[in-house]
């Protein structure tokens, strides 16, 4: 039987779990077809959400550090190292967990692993080097601040979460402020006891297997963690507009926090990705799609989210228009909302968005190692039930009309939309009009920034 | 002792290469290529129509995108095609126009290959554009140049530099075209172009993934094979003049990070002057131990990053870098230092440890570009229409580490001379570094 002609979901996924002797856990999944290796280590609890109160960054940049000299290597050679071999290492933050990944040529799987386990276990975080990591999170903030999309939605984010969990990279305030202590403190409170998960993908021999499951068995142990919490913001009906004289399109943002998907609700996470679809997926026949680009052609692109993390979530829209456009793409929207969440969905929509997302799903699946970081990302971020991926498309057959209307009806929340718009000063006019939102403010970015780099 | 590529690994990975793949010319001309794979659950398709910016010129720049949007207006068969894709599960359908083709892609069941097919060849034949939609779709058109150019720095500074580039060849026009040109297309324009370019004798189908071969060959004739082919107009290659002086343009934005984009013009894709700077490119800016980096990052600490690139075409190829300026009264200080460490780079580091390294990263990246079957169907597409054979795919690798290193560094001293970069600055209004 091919691997396509499944009979039942779970022989979708297929990998192994080990759990070693300290208590983490390490999964593999062996494909032969490439003569290729990928190594992901997840640090779950360890993003930008455990960053210190005006050190933003910290995770990231203590990640980013750890690459530049380990062990034997200082950073010139162990950069060399990687770089010989063809490879880098692709460090990822978001607000809740840390990852490291290093892939390359199976015959080099061994080297690959001593790197990567001196990188984990034994980096130097020198003060030379840190300073320069530091210039270079400067300028790539610096260059963060050029880009009007993520601004926008980092403008969003902090208003809606009041200041919170924002910068994953760092301010130019917080980058400035951390020291080298600050980094080690953070690598050997949150990192080495951040209880990793190592996930194995491509041509897996015995021998190394063997070597990896016991070398991993050393480097780290299982530590309880401590349970953050996090208050919901309370839901407000607020439009600030940020201001740039360049800007010649603007930047729209709109949503609200709502409350983290628990274990239990996979079905109602699976019912909200059929709503998200259908709103505004990628797909062209998304209710957003529709009417902003084609029936009106205000937009070249209007897509709607639902994040989820286990401290917190957001519902959120974001599209661009020219200054001109910008009062009618927000009535527009708004009264596409309301109507969406009176009248609901039909069955045709349903179907379509169903399709949708078991194509995504299998796509998702196509490769061992997506097909492992999915499986991971899912139990682990979400705690799911192990079982969850391979139900993933008998539970999304499952969703009824009835289940997917009724999620409307109680999630989409037009009149507690906190909304941005980051344009040209001259839509304030246009915005004063809209009777939707009461109370219009508006800040120029200079000012709300207020990162003026003195320099070095 | 680190590992190397040796004949026993090289001819492993040459084998993962040559991975199945039928190809047959309809005799309309029509270009089919079936990669079938059963290891996977979903297939594939890409319609590449061989035109691009490349064969636009001023007064009609930006057509060939244009077009791509229009071709998703449905025809009198479809015409919503859009709600018919998503009612059969034919998803992530989506379009791109590069320089040198324009290509309409999708993902599907293999149970709705014939449907696929028979709307392919029927946007292929019989589209009908109507003004109503030409003027929506021109509204977006002129939302997403202001997304990707007219409100982006960055944007900006590519077009710009593609400008002071190419004096005379196309690949001076942007591909989103001029907002004029944008503004001034009219039906009999775009139903012109269409009638020219839009044929099975100047189109590539692939179809990649979990789908029966013989079911798509007997779809294919059905929907295809009855196309007229047309006259398709070749115009002959514009020869770009060799660039002999240094140029240079500044511009003016409020950016809290100017940098610099520069571009110098070189030979085509599939040259073996292509395939050296290629080598080049990751010698001097691939990862932290690379030349560039260590001389300008690291030693002279005047930037905190630089990058290089080659992007290859038909006609030419441009040797990119690109690198943020923060200390705007070295302008001059840093690129001229910069141009001298690739000098020095060329001089010492086209090493017997460098290639092997380039050759790890080729691999690598090919490799990783075969696991998902999308990314082989635009590999396989790429080859084709831009180098005439989705063969060349196999040989790139041979021809890459065929190269010697002479050969390499007199390629290197021949184009990445200072006279025949073009330099793009962006800074802000007061000239204050941030």
């Amino acid at each position: 039987m091919t691997k396509s002609n499944f009979k039942n979901t779970s022989d979708l996924i297929n990998y192994q779990e080990l759990h070693v002797k300290t208590g983490l856990k390490i999964f593999f999944l062996e494909d032969d077809s490439l003569p290729t290796i990928q190594y992901h280590v997840l640090f779950p609890n360890t993003g930008s959400d455990m960053d210190p109160k005006d050190l933003a960054g910290l995770a990231f940049v203590t990640a980013c550090l750890s690459e530049q000299g380990a062990g034997d290597f200082n950073s010139l050679d162990l950069q060399k190292e990687l770089n010989y071999l063809g490879t880098a290492l692709d460090i990822r933050i978001n607000n809740q967990n840390s990852s490291i990944e290093l892939s390359g040529l199976s015959w080099h799987g061994r080297r690959l692993w001593d790197l990567l386990e001196m990188i984990l276990t034994k980096p130097h975080f020198k003060q030379k080097e840190w300073l320069l990591l530091q210039k270079q999170c400067i300028n790539s903030r610096l260059q963060f601040l050029d880009k009007q999309q993520a601004v926008a939605r980092e403008f969003w984010k902090s208003n809606t979460f009041q200041n919170k969990c924002i910068q994953a990279r760092g301010s130019l305030k917080s980058l400035k402020r951390i020291t080298l202590q600050d980094i080690k403190t953070f690598y050997k409170n949150k990192f080495q006891k951040g209880n990793p998960i190592l996930m194995l993908a491509g041509k897996l021999d015995q021998k190394l297997k063997s070597h990896i499951v016991s070398s991993f068995e050393s480097m780290f142990s299982y530590c309880d963690q401590n349970k953050t919490s996090f208050a919901i913001p309370a839901p407000t009906n607020q439009l600030k507009l940020l201001t740039k004289k360049d800007l010649i399109q603007a930047q729209i943002y709109t949503g609200y926090a709502i409350s983290p998907i628990l274990k239990h609700e996979v079905k109602k996470w699976i019912t909200f990705k059929i709503i998200m679809e259908i709103l505004g997926g990628h797909s062209m026949t998304s209710r957003l799609f529709l009417n902003l680009r084609e029936k009106q052609g205000l937009t070249y692109g209007v897509y709607s989210y639902m994040s989820f993390s286990n401290l917190y979530a957001y519902f959120m829209i974001q599209g661009a228009t020219k200054n001109s456009s910008v009062k009618l793409f927000l009535t527009s929207l708004l009264s596409l909302l309301k109507k969406f969440r009176d009248k609901g969905i039909d069955k045709i929509e349903l179907q379509r968005a169903k399709a949708c997302l078991k194509s995504q799903y299998l796509k998702t699946i196509e490769t061992v190692e997506s097909q492992l970081y999915y499986y991971v990302y899912y139990t682990c971020y979400f705690n799911f039930p192990t079982s969850m991926p391979a139900k993933y498309l008998d539970i999304l057959n499952s969703i009824s009309l009835q289940d997917v209307n009724q999620l409307i009806k109680t999630s989409i929340r037009p009149e507690h939309l906190q909304s941005i718009v980051y344009a040209h000063p001259c839509t304030k006019d246009s915005l004063k009009q809209l009777k939707n939102f009461p109370k219009l403010q508006v800040i120029s970015f200079e000012n709300h920034f207020k990162e003026n780099l003195k320099k070095s | 002792m680190l590992c190397m590529l040796d004949s026993k690994n090289i001819n492993k990975i040459s084998s993962y290469i040559r991975f199945p793949v039928h190809k047959y010319t309809l005799h309309n001309g029509l270009r089919v290529i079936l990669s079938p794979n059963k290891n996977i659950h979903t297939a594939s398709y890409l319609m590449g129509v061989c035109v691009g910016s490349r064969q636009e010129q001023l007064g009609i720049t930006g057509i060939s995108h244009m077009f791509e949007h229009l071709m998703f207006k449905g025809t009198k068969k479809y015409p919503q095609f859009d709600k018919t894709y998503a009612d059969h599960a034919v998803t992530e359908v989506n379009a791109f126009t590069s320089y040198d083709y324009t290509a309409y892609h999708a993902s599907f069941q293999k149970d709705q290959l014939e449907l696929v097919l028979d709307v392919e060849s029927n946007r292929l034949s019989q589209l009908k554009l109507t003004q109503k939609e030409l003027d929506m779709e021109r509204s977006v058109v002129q939302e997403e140049r202001l997304m990707g150019v007219d409100n982006n720095p960055s944007g900006i500074a590519m077009e710009k530099l593609f400008e002071l580039s190419f004096k005379k060849h196309a690949y001076r026009h942007p591909i989103i075209g001029y907002k004029k040109d944008i503004a001034n297309y009219d039906l009999k324009k775009l139903n012109t172009w269409y009638k020219h370019y839009y044929s099975p004798n100047n189109a590539v189908l692939v179809i990649s993934g979990n789908f029966s071969v013989k079911e798509a060959k007997k779809h294919i004739n059905k929907y295809f094979a009855c196309l007229k082919s047309q006259t398709i107009i070749k115009k002959s290659k514009i020869i770009e003049p060799e660039q002999r002086v240094a140029r240079y343009k500044s511009i003016t934005k409020q950016v809290k990070s100017p940098f610099v984009r520069m571009a110098c013009v070189c030979p085509k894709i599939g040259s073996r002057e292509a395939y050296a700077l290629e080598i080049i490119s990751h010698i001097l800016s691939s990862g932290e131990s690379s030349v560039l980096y260590q001389s300008m990052v690291r030693e002279s600490k005047l930037l905190s990053y630089i990058s290089t690139g080659l992007w290859s075409f038909i006609d030419y190829s441009v040797f990119l870098i690109s690198y943020p300026l923060l200390q705007l009264d070295q302008e001059k200080h840093i690129k001229s230092l910069m141009l001298k460490n690739i000098q020095k780079g060329l001089a010492k580091s086209i090493t017997k440890y460098n290639l092997e390294k380039v050759k790890n990263i080729h691999t690598n990246q090919l490799l990783f570009s075969l696991k998902k079957d999308t990314d082989k169907l635009f590999l396989l597409s790429d080859f084709e229409i831009q180098l005439g054979d989705y063969k060349k795919l196999y040989e790139k690798l041979d021809i890459l580490h065929g190269l010697s290193s002479q050969f390499i560094k007199q390629v290197g001293e021949k184009y990445l001379q200072a006279e025949r970069f073009s330099c793009i600055t962006v800074k802000n209004q007061n000239n204050k570094a941030c």
